[in-house]
């Protein structure tokens, strides 16, 4: 098979730091703190690289958006088994209004530009949660999508997607090409070590601007405030017996006000 | 070549019970040179050293408590020469990042699972 997968990698703040609310209530502190690749994108990397190794696809193409340090992710999906990176330089305003429809913009076009033939991405970003990038990149495109997968296989030209939804487990069959994203259970990711990361350092990461790929890339929200909330995370557990220490967590709830009726709606740009 | 003198020498200076730096002194010039760069697995420690340090710098209890103890045990075997040793020893230590690495992708995968998904019964 001699197709070409595009893997978008976001860089987010790390897992297991701390994050803590800018006093001023405009977002989150980043300076300083610990960046790496969003989790689920590592498990999209993984498949990706997984895909190779079996014949499947012939290259991956590892793509992020963001200023220079975001060239470090891309690094380490080079590390990780993919054969060359695209950096799609976005820097200050720009980058702070940067979401999923911006990045689904630019996704499309790349994969046009790369004739690519499939798209993994991770389901979502642990700093936004937004989980709308997969969905808005193949509706941009006219592509079949398979999100939350826990198992992809090639099957001729089609694609067998089993999906993690909350009733269980779907099997969906969709056409090449298509855009796949990753769930949790989709695969283990390899780590990358230092030998792997030095031989990475001969692979080609390749810049680009939005511009030049005739994306728009002005945001329709605007985040009104950040704050920070002081409570039990996620799901309330009200079943927990035997459990005598609950996790507290704290989250937050960025605060953002449309402007636009939501994008999804609108005719694609 | 090179690594059969070099045990034949370590050998043959255990069974002559002779401190190793007059024996040193008695050598022909290269194999002094032999015993000086002491061991060909000099740079796989260095590397084991380097990918270990590297590894590190994610440990829950963080990195400067990671280099003091990786640096403390390897300072323990500095003086083992026996390549059979040392090689175990190497060994020993690729496990180490066998089961760090084991470590980080099982703390990420439970963190994750307790963030995005209903707990299950």
């Amino acid at each position: 098979m001699s197709a070409r997968v595009l893997v978008g990698v976001k860089r987010v703040i790390d897992y297991a730091v701390k994050i803590r609310v800018k006093p001023d209530h405009t977002g989150v502190v980043t300076d300083g703190v610990k960046h790496s690749m969003n989790p689920f994108c590592e498990i999209a990397v993984e498949e990706a690289v997984k895909l190779k190794e079996k014949k499947f696809v012939k290259e991956v193409v590892a793509v992020s958006c963001g200023p220079q340090q975001v060239q470090e992710t891309i690094r380490t999906a080079l590390a990780m088994g993919a054969d060359r990176g695209i950096h799609v330089e976005v820097s200050g305003k720009d980058y702070e209004t940067l979401g999923p429809l911006q990045v689904s913009k630019i996704l499309a076009a790349l994969a046009k530009k790369e004739q690519a033939d499939l798209i993994i991405l991770g389901k979502q970003a642990i700093d936004d949660d937004c989980n709308q990038t997969g969905q808005m990149t193949a509706a941009l495109l006219d592509w079949p999508q398979g999100t939350f997968a826990s198992e992809v296989n090639i099957e001729a030209d089609m694609l067998k997607v089993v999906r993690e939804v909350d009733g269980g487990l779907e099997t969906i069959k969709i056409k090449l090409p298509a855009v796949v994203t990753a769930d949790l259970r989709l695969n283990t990711p390899r780590y990358a070590t230092l030998p792997n990361i030095m031989k990475a350092k001969k692979k080609k990461i390749a810049n680009v601007k939005p511009a030049d790929l005739g994306v728009d890339m002005s945001s329709r929200l605007e985040v009104l405030k950040n704050i920070e909330e002081a409570d039990a995370g996620g799901a309330v557990q009200t079943n927990t017996e035997g459990l005598s220490s609950l996790v507290m967590e704290q989250t937050l709830r960025p605060v953002k006000s449309g402007s636009a009726p939501s994008p999804i709606q609108t005719r694609p740009m | 070549m090179q690594r059969r003198n070099l045990a034949f020498i370590l050998e043959s200076i255990h069974t002559m019970a002779l401190p190793p730096h007059v024996l040193v002194y008695c050598l022909p010039q290269d194999k002094k040179r032999d015993i000086k760069m002491s061991n060909p697995l000099r740079g796989e420690v260095i590397r084991l050293y380097k990918n270990l340090l590297y590894l590190g710098r994610e440990y829950p209890k963080g990195t400067t408590y990671f280099r003091e103890r990786l640096k403390a045990a390897f300072m323990k075997n500095k003086d083992v020469t026996e390549p059979e040793k040392i090689q175990k020893l190497i060994d020993r230590g690729e496990f180490v990042i066998k089961e760090l690495e084991a470590l980080y992708f099982l703390r990420k995968y439970r963190a994750m699972k307790k963030r995005y998904y209903e707990p299950e019964h």
